[in-house]
């Protein structure tokens, strides 16, 4: 098991070294006067970048020098900084790009957080009833629906969600996080974060509780047809027992191994959605810091995107390793 | 002949049917020994077990079991054959010449020779006069019959599916709008602003206090814009027109060319490289292979539509800002960060084909080993690699209508559905107010993508009946 982790762990860093790379590779592509009109732009716009922090921008990455030397430079230079875990300073929030991204993350991980738990609760039970009427109404019915929001684009069915229940009927908020100069405390800004996570929520669940229904479908499908389940039939236990102890347990193991990979993507943000409703969650934050052309952040951000991704595979597999005792690590 | 299979039978006459098998195996059915026809009868029973009922089988068998046991009474043979031929000739697919050959043939055995010299002559005549059997063929002579070839089972099981048929009309009824629409729609370009003056009147109020006394003051302005803007439908515009005054169903025929055309484009990509990574990673495994997977997990680990913001910075920098070639550069780029889930569906089903006997074989014949790859492990996959791509362009339908919408790909005054979707994000008034400007190009990325994924479904389920069940 420990040799396994390690390989696992060694393999991660080599993957993210790979990333690294081609994220290094992309931002040297941009010229630097592009780089320099882009700052130039966001002083106009308002902002103040100190003149420090673009010099410290230009030294880590090696701008300016075309050389091979110097581009393997900078690149090792750059690595060095992110393994100190210092990905340079925002120019949009004069930050480190690491602060603001710790500071951002709570609100998209508390929204994809429960948006996950109802995800799973309606998902679950939905696969379960599917696989165990195949081919009935039902079947085909969950089946299509399930498919229609996998068909959705967040951006289309989001604005839509806006439109219908925040603009037409007037039930929720539409945009941000609380009302504009709201001063609400304790238990009344409670309910107003409820009231603007509805939409965002309900958003997300629907376009992702296809994939999930579908991987539970299959799966019962796969133990409804194995030898113990006939086995548990012919000794006379009551169907929902059969289903509900001996097949849906089995069909727990890809299930906990999928949540362990979701685990990490959970603080990754959900960029258009949060763009949609206007949440003050890092998916947004990256959104408009690429759009204004802030480019420290947008290193940090993918560089934390596939940390992120590495992590969650990571998880999955040692988690597919404990949970199911017939996997043999290698 | 060639090899058939055959699918739905009807009741009557199953005996015939059961020889026109047997004929399609063994080229002469009647000359069969007992024991081969035992051997297709254990065939058929494993084979067709799901066409015919199991008595069905049985009793069929043994009719044939009892004919053969008369048949072999060697005097009775021959007439027995002849007769046999004669009335079978139809459900053996022979054409009428070929039987009456092969009639002449048995009879032969009791004639002289110069009888039969004369009769082969008027046969060979007959034969040359009447069409080439060959075309004959392909068509079952026995009503009973129904031949079908692995393609047509797919196509009827595709077919069967309702999803699969609702699929493809929504995608070939989105084909037929965005290609040949703008044919019969002539009214409108993609960006042709309906340049026809419209009045605008505008009220304001406001209210100012001298000396306590409040004063309202009501302002009306007249305006002429110089574009007929935000039209509501009419005749003219059947979907209305947009904010700078493009008509919105046109919008929607040429943007949904370009959204049709760039996925396509995108997925036979992805499917190219796949392939050839993936087929070259699961033949040759080892240091390849491993090298290649250790490349996929990097690329899995590239978050898409950041990685794709980045990328459009580097291409407004090199001067592509306004460039209608701009989405066709995203999607490539997107192309080559997004071939490793094919890959690994190709290499993993190589791995396994690689161990079949068909495998050791073309070893043993000594193919290259491109040859191997390309002629015989390819085509093996193509029914996964089918349905993939099918599935795979919905999703890139849904990444280039999110590009469009993030304002990264196809740029106004060009046209794409999520382009004509991108101005609601800026401005609330047409969110609220004018759903036709915007509402419809959504739900043609919906049917485009649910129809991709429906027909990918529907082919799954044709191809791999197994995997269902």
């Amino acid at each position: 098991m420990a040799k396994y982790i390690l390989k696992r762990l060694a393999l991660s860093v080599l993957i993210l070294l790979g990333v690294s790379l081609i994220i290094y590779v992309l931002i040297r592509l941009m010229p630097v006067d592009f780089i320099e009109n882009k700052i130039n732009q966001m002083n106009q716009g308002g902002a103040t970048i100190p003149q420090e922090t673009v010099d410290a921008l230009y030294a880590t990455y090696g701008i300016g020098d075309d050389s091979f030397l110097g581009i393997i430079q900078g690149y090792l230079n750059w690595l060095l900084n992110i393994c100190k875990f210092d990905f340079g300073t925002s120019f949009k929030y004069g930050l480190p790009v690491t602060q603001v991204i710790a500071s951002k993350m709570g609100v998209s991980f508390a929204v994809a957080l429960i948006a996950t738990v109802f995800e799973f609760m309606i998902a679950i039970p939905l696969g379960i009833t599917a696989a165990t009427h195949q081919y009935s109404f039902r079947d085909y019915l969950t089946t299509f629906l399930v498919m229609v929001g996998i068909s959705l684009p967040s951006f289309f069915f989001g604005q839509m969600l806006k439109n219908i229940f925040a603009y037409n009927l007037g039930w929720l908020p539409p945009t941000g996080m609380v009302e504009a100069g709201s001063s609400s405390v304790g238990f009344a800004l409670l309910i107003e974060y409820v009231q603007h996570m509805i939409l965002p929520i309900l958003t997300i669940v629907i376009l992702s509780i296809g994939p999930r229904m579908r991987m539970t479908r299959t799966n019962m499908l796969e133990v409804m047809n194995s030898d113990y389940i006939r086995t548990a039939r012919a000794k006379g236990l009551k169907e929902s027992k059969v289903i509900n102890k001996h097949a849906f347990r089995n069909t727990l193991i890809p299930l906990v191994t999928t949540m362990a990979g979701l685990l990490p993507s959970l603080f990754s943000g959900a960029i258009i959605t949060e763009q949609v409703f206007g949440l003050d969650g890092i998916g947004n934050v990256a959104l408009a810091a690429m759009n204004e052309g802030d480019i420290p952040f947008i290193m940090g951000y993918n560089m934390f995107l596939a940390l992120l991704s590495v992590i969650g595979v990571l998880l999955s597999d040692l988690m597919y390793a404990i949970v199911d005792p017939r996997v043999k690590l290698e | 002949m060639k090899k058939r299979v055959l699918l739905s039978l009807r009741p009557t006459d199953k005996k015939g049917i059961f020889k026109a098998y047997i004929a399609g195996k063994n080229e002469k059915a009647d000359d069969m020994d007992l024991y081969e026809v035992f051997d297709i009868i254990e065939d058929i029973k494993s084979d067709k077990a799901q066409v015919l009922d199991q008595t069905d089988i049985d009793r069929i068998a043994d009719d044939i079991i009892a004919d053969k046991r008369d048949a072999i009474d060697p005097e009775a043979e021959s007439s027995q054959m002849a007769e046999d031929i004669k009335a079978d000739k139809q459900a053996n697919a022979f054409s009428e010449a070929e039987a009456e050959v092969l009639g002449a043939y048995i009879d032969s055995c009791e004639k002289d020779d110069a009888e039969i010299i004369e009769e082969a002559n008027e046969i060979a005549d007959k034969m040359n006069e009447s069409d080439p059997p060959a075309v004959e063929d392909d068509e079952p002579h026995d009503k009973n019959v129904k031949l079908m070839s692995p393609t047509m089972m797919v196509v009827r099981r595709f077919f069967r599916s309702k999803l699969s048929i609702i699929g493809l009309i929504m995608v070939i009824g989105l084909f037929l709008f965005s290609f040949v629409g703008p044919l019969f729609y002539t009214q409108w370009g993609m960006s042709e602003p309906d340049s026809s003056p419209v009045t605008e009147y505008a009220e304001s109020t406001f209210t100012f206090v001298v000396n306590g006394q409040t004063y309202e003051v009501r302002q009306s302005t007249e305006s002429q814009s110089f574009y007929n803007t935000l039209a509501p439908a009419s005749p003219s515009h059947p979907l209305g027109t947009d904010i700078e005054g493009y008509d919105v169903l046109a919008r929607l025929m040429y943007g949904g060319r370009v959204s049709l055309i760039v996925s396509f484009l995108a997925v036979f990509l992805i499917t190219i490289l796949g392939v050839i990574i993936g087929g070259i990673a699961g033949y040759f495994g080892g240091w390849v292979d491993n090298v290649i997977m250790r490349l996929c997990d990097i690329l899995m680990c590239l978050p898409g539509i950041p990685i794709l913001l980045i990328v459009g910075f580097i291409l407004d920098s090199q001067g592509f800002a306004e460039s209608e070639s701009r989405i066709y550069l995203l999607m490539t780029i997107l192309s080559l960060i997004s071939w490793p889930g094919t890959a690994r569906l190709v290499r993993g089903q190589i791995l396994s084909l690689r161990e079949q006997e068909y495998m050791v074989a073309a070893e043993a014949m000594g193919y290259s080993a491109g040859r191997k790859i390309f002629k015989h492990l390819i085509p093996n996959v193509m029914p996964q690699l089918i349905v993939q791509m099918s599935l795979s362009l919905g999703s890139m339908i849904l990444y280039e209508a999110t590009l469009s919408y993030l304002n990264l790909g196809v740029r106004p005054p060009n046209s794409a559905w999520g382009t004509m979707i991108n101005i609601i994000s800026s401005n609330t008034d047409v969110l609220k107010h004018y759903p036709l400007v915007w509402v419809p190009a959504g739900i043609c990325i919906v049917i485009a993508v649910l129809g991709f994924n429906f027909v990918g479904d529907g082919l799954r389920d044709a191809l791999d009946p197994k995997a269902r069940r």
